[in-house]
């Protein structure tokens, strides 16, 4: 992997002072791509970040294909791909059914990929009017709706999170080379929230946006570090195993928050998945986002 | 306790000075508007009142990761445990603190001794605080695990109207005041203390409707109450009332490896029978799937299993559970916590009539 | 103060598998020469350290102390590691933990042993236990089912079972394969009970498999006679520590680790959220 030497035009990973250990041979490694789709790249950038991390990263895994950290061009076969951000053309549909032959493990890197993620806010409103919104002449453009990527093939793994965790990206690289199966949680946010000593900000904070917090169906894995700051969750992680999404809303409009309010704490990150459209279109009148979910 | 001496105390900051010397000392600080259980310093302000605060202090005996040991593998295995041998104060532990802890012990102990709680444990100095108020959540009086600790103390702290009173309870506390040269309490005193006390109890009005002893036949004739329906159809299963809980102990172990250094750690974590993964077993199968199954097992556990387990009640009236859920329903008219007992049991003794024709709300159940 | 949860290594000193998914281990622990003292139907918590811990039962005689046997289905992370051992690797073993099958009441009883896939695995000790101390024992019927013939496990063995005076063997399987010579039954275990010589009135029956399964064996066998409290079954939950502590495996107000997990018919009912003795 040659992220030693960085390309003139990539970060300047220096700091991290990357070592590989000699003793690990690349053979055992496991050959890595990451590609991106519909997102902001902030997960891959979120990755470069992850810098006390760095030296095992790169002890276990060969990054064959990386574009943010490395100049190559994607060519020698790869074990495992990340593939960050959702699906929104036709060339991505056919990509991803390209990159699921090769990998042996597929994840999808971050709440883009995961249930579609910010882009997929748009989902819930006509293109047309999308495009008015955005563009000055709406004929210039033709946009489609954003999907996660498991509609289309079938995924190993979810990081999920806006953007990824990076204490669930190592347990999914060390569990991928150590072959087993990672530990993703599938409990709430709010149990990481209590197990950090926080105090609930969703009783706590009555009646402001600050305390709608959507950690009681959210799944859990980032550590909740938005409640650990006294910021609500917004649910960026996607419903948990068992969400009780009907209690949610009931719990958001006892406590005084308006039909849109809830709506959009619903549909920022994760709308696309049943349980979240579930609690978007609750009060909200619509029954369902117009580009409805089906099966590839 | 025949030996216990009673002392008077001016303010606390020369105990917990004391204290202070020898022992990694804990108290519930202020933290974000409530309580938390945190380490304190000489400038420190411990609340000596009814904190019901966040985590109790379970989390200092038994930590939410705990490192079970470290191993390092290749041909074979060498395993490293981990050296606990710091001495802990746990300063101004509540009664039912105090007796959740009289619970724990009686888990962690038994035939297999978990030795990571023991060592701990063995080395708490326990300066409990009588509590002169009750906190509106807590129903301590029902169990008589409060507002008076009564005996498995080293110190015990009772506020007066002009400083403190002191008793202590076992040679280790003792030792710790010592030094301190404390005059002794008076009879006067002591009769402040009961008055307090009493008065304390005779203003805590929440009350578990079914006497204790009774609550194992009541719920065990109730398992299949049409009440436990809209109760559990209103929990998330978020786990709070569990981790909360003074006297939960349920943890999972999972294995932490970095391979390519072929070393790594067993750990453990907290985890919550109301949580959909705790019991599932392989290929994806859950004796308890159910939210309503996991939502009664915890309430029976803590109501009457553990009793049934352990001779000691497994609760303790804390309050902590009602505090921290963030399910508020609405019940008999007002708007009560989902994981209050007191109102679980209070549903379950309506008659089941009354549930007649309640549909079921289409809760999400995986 | 020992530390429980410390493993201590044992070498794979054997491998035979038993069918695609299913191999038996044999066990020796390296540093203590010493055994292991068990009671059949006990259960072991195996390591691989950084893969991770779960509880398997011992299968092998208690009469054979120096080394034991592990049974083990592929299933999982853990289950499919241990797949990929071979002969001199090490795994962390402590236990052995549970109550085991109530051996002592049943000397000189008749035993039904009745079990479903890799549910033999914790009645193998018992019925090697028998074989080697044949006259403390009863008639002895072995009743097994399994999916397809080649589900079935330690079919090497099953000449020695049959040559055991006054002990029977009687399998079942749901389907046969085209193309597949079987000469035995076909259909659901509780169909063997009926080849069942055993007066049920004062006999044992002991039974493992999913709990569905022995739900029906249950009733089957009540129906026959057999006294409620004569029949024990091995149940299987979730565990982490095998020894009380982490509250994974609870039924009710019972630890299926230190008060199963072998239970009484009666036992069993009186425990909510199991499929044995659901009512449907
Ligand atoms: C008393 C007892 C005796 C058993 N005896 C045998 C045996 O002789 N042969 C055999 O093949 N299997 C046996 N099992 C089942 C065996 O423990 C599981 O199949 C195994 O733990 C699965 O682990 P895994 O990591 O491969 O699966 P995963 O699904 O990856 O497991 C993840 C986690 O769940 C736990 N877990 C999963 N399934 C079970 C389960 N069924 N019971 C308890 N914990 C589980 C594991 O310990 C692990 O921590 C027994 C179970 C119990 C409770
Ligand atoms: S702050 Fe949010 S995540 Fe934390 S306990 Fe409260 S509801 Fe749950
Ligand atoms: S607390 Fe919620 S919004 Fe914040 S990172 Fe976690 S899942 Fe995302
Ligand atoms: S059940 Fe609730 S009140 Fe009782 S001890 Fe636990 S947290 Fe406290
Ligand atoms: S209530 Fe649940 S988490 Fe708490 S001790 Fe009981 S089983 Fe464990
Ligand atoms: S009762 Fe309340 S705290 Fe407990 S799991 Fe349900 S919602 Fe969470
Ligand atoms: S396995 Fe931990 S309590 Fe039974």
């Amino acid at each position: 992997m040659n992220l030693k030497k960085p390309p003139a035009r990539t970060l300047d990973l220096k700091r991290t002072e990357v070592k590989l250990t000699a003793s690990v041979n690349s053979n055992d490694k496991v050959k890595t791509a990451l590609f991106k789709f519909t997102c902001c790249a902030g997960c891959q950038f979120a990755l470069l970040y992850f810098f006390h991390q760095l030296p095992e990263t790169l002890e276990l895994l060969d990054f064959v294909y990386f574009k943010m950290a490395m100049r190559k061009e994607l060519e020698e076969p790869y074990e495992l791909a990340f593939v960050e951000g959702g699906v929104s053309t036709p060339e991505h549909i056919e990509q991803l059914k390209a990159i699921r032959s090769q990998a042996k493990v597929l994840v999808a890197f971050g709440a883009c990929a995961a249930h579609g993620g910010i882009p997929s806010i748009k989902n819930w409103q006509t293109e047309r009017a999308v495009e008015e919104n955005v563009y000055p002449d709406p004929l210039l453009v033709s946009s489609i709706k954003v999907s996660p990527i498991d509609e289309f093939v079938k995924v190993d793994y979810h990081l999920r999170g806006c953007p990824i965790d990076e204490v669930e990206f190592m347990e999914l690289i060390r569990s991928v080379a150590a072959d087993k199966s990672p530990y993703i949680r599938g409990h709430p946010v709010c149990v990481e929230c209590k197990l950090r000593n926080n105090i609930c900000i969703l009783l706590m904070r009555e009646g402001v946006q600050e305390g709608m917090c959507l950690g009681p169906v959210t799944r859990a894995g980032c550590r909740a570090v938005c409640t650990s700051n006294m910021r609500a969750c917004f649910g960026c992680r996607g419903p948990m195993s068992n969400s009780n999404i009907p209690e949610m809303v009931r719990t958001f409009m006892g406590k005084g928050f308006s039909a849109k309010d809830i709506e959009m704490r619903f549909t920022e990150y994760a709308g696309l998945s049943a349980e979240f459209s579930e609690g978007a279109r609750a009060y909200y009148g619509r029954k369902t986002p117009y580009y409805h979910r089906k099966a590839a | 306790m025949k030996s216990k001496s009673a002392l008077r105390l001016e303010n606390l900051d020369i105990l917990i000075e004391a204290v202070l010397q020898k022992h990694l000392t804990y108290g519930p600080l202020a933290k974000d508007g409530e309580y938390a259980w945190q380490k304190i310093d000489p400038k420190s302000n411990p609340y000596m009142g009814c904190a019901v605060t966040m985590l109790p202090a379970k989390h200092i005996l038994q930590p939410v990761w705990q490192d079970i040991y470290s191993f390092k593998f290749g041909n074979g295995f060498q395993i490293k445990e981990p050296e606990l041998a710091e001495k802990i104060a746990l300063f101004g532990i509540s009664p039912c603190d105090v007796n959740s802890i009289l619970a724990l012990d009686r888990v962690f102990g038994g035939r297999l001794i978990d030795p990571y709680y023991w060592k701990r444990r063995e080395n708490t100095l326990i300066v409990a605080a009588n509590c002169t108020e009750v906190a509106g959540e807590s129903f301590c009086t029902s169990w008589d695990t409060g507002p008076e600790l009564y005996s498995n103390y080293d110190l015990l702290i009772t506020e007066l109207s002009d400083g403190y009173l002191l008793e202590v309870g076992s040679p280790k506390g003792e030792d710790v005041v010592a030094v301190l040269n404390l005059p002794k309490a008076t009879q006067d005193h002591l009769n402040e203390k009961a008055v307090r006390l009493n008065a304390a109890r005779a203003a805590t009005k929440k009350k578990l409707p079914v006497a204790p002893d009774d609550l194992h036949r009541f719920l065990k004739e109730r398992f299949n109450h049409p009440a436990w329906v809209p109760n559990s159809d209103a929990c998330f299963s978020c786990g709070n009332c569990t981790i909360a809980c003074p006297t939960c102990y349920c943890f999972d172990i999972r294995d932490e490896v970095m391979p390519s250094r072929s070393i790594g750690v067993r750990r453990s974590e907290w985890d919550s029978c109301q949580l959909l993964e705790f019991a599932e077993v392989g290929f994806h199968a859950n004796f308890r799937r159910l939210r309503i199954d996991r939502f009664k097992h915890r309430t029976i556990h803590k109501l009457s299993w553990m009793k049934q387990q352990y001779g000691l009640t497994g609760c303790v009236g804390c309050g902590r559970c009602v505090r921290w859920c963030p399910s508020w329903p609405e019940r008999r008219g007002r708007i009560t916590s989902l994981a209050d007992p007191v109102e679980i049991v209070t549903d379950l003794m309506e008659p089941s009539e009354r549930y007649e024709g309640i549909e079921r709300p289409g809760g999400v159940i995986a | 103060m020992k530390n429980p949860y410390i493993v201590e290594p044992a070498v794979i000193t054997g491998i035979r598998q038993e069918t695609a998914e299913t191999k038996t281990y044999t066990l020796e622990f390296i540093e203590q020469k010493r055994g292991l003292e068990f009671i059949p139907g006990q259960f072991n918590m195996i390591s691989l350290l950084g893969i991770g811990e779960g509880p398997f039962s011992i299968t092998s005689s208690p009469l054979q102390r120096n080394k034991f046997e592990h049974t083990i289905r592929l299933v999982g992370s853990l289950t499919k590691a241990l797949d990929r051992l071979s002969i001199g690797s090490t795994v962390g073993v402590r236990g052995p933990y549970g109550n085991g099958w109530p051996v002592d009441s049943v000397k000189n009883k008749d035993i039904v042993i009745v079990a479903g896939g890799v549910g033999l695995a914790p009645l193998r000790g018992l019925i090697n236990l028998v074989a080697e101390q044949r006259d403390d024992f009863g008639e002895i019927e072995i009743m097994y089912g399994s999916r397809k013939p080649d589900n079935l496990i330690f079919t090497s063995e099953y000449g020695n079972w049959r040559a055991v005076p006054n002990m029977r063997l009687f399998l079942t399987v749901d389907e046969v394969p085209k193309g597949i010579e079987w000469p035995y039954e076909q259909g659901v275990v509780t169909n063997l009970l009926g080849f069942s010589r055993i007066d049920p009135s004062n006999a044992f029956a002991f039974m493992c498999g999913p709990e569905i399964m022995m739900r029906f064996i249950a009733r089957s066998l009540i129906i026959r006679g057999f006294a409620e409290k004569n029949i024990f079954a091995s149940l299987e939950r979730r565990m982490e520590c095998g020894m009380a502590k982490c509250g994974r495996c609870m039924i009710g107000p019972k630890y299926v680790c230190i008060d199963g997990p072998v239970f009484s018919y009666p036992e069993v009912k009186a425990l909510p959220h199991n499929l044995l003795t659901a009512i449907s």
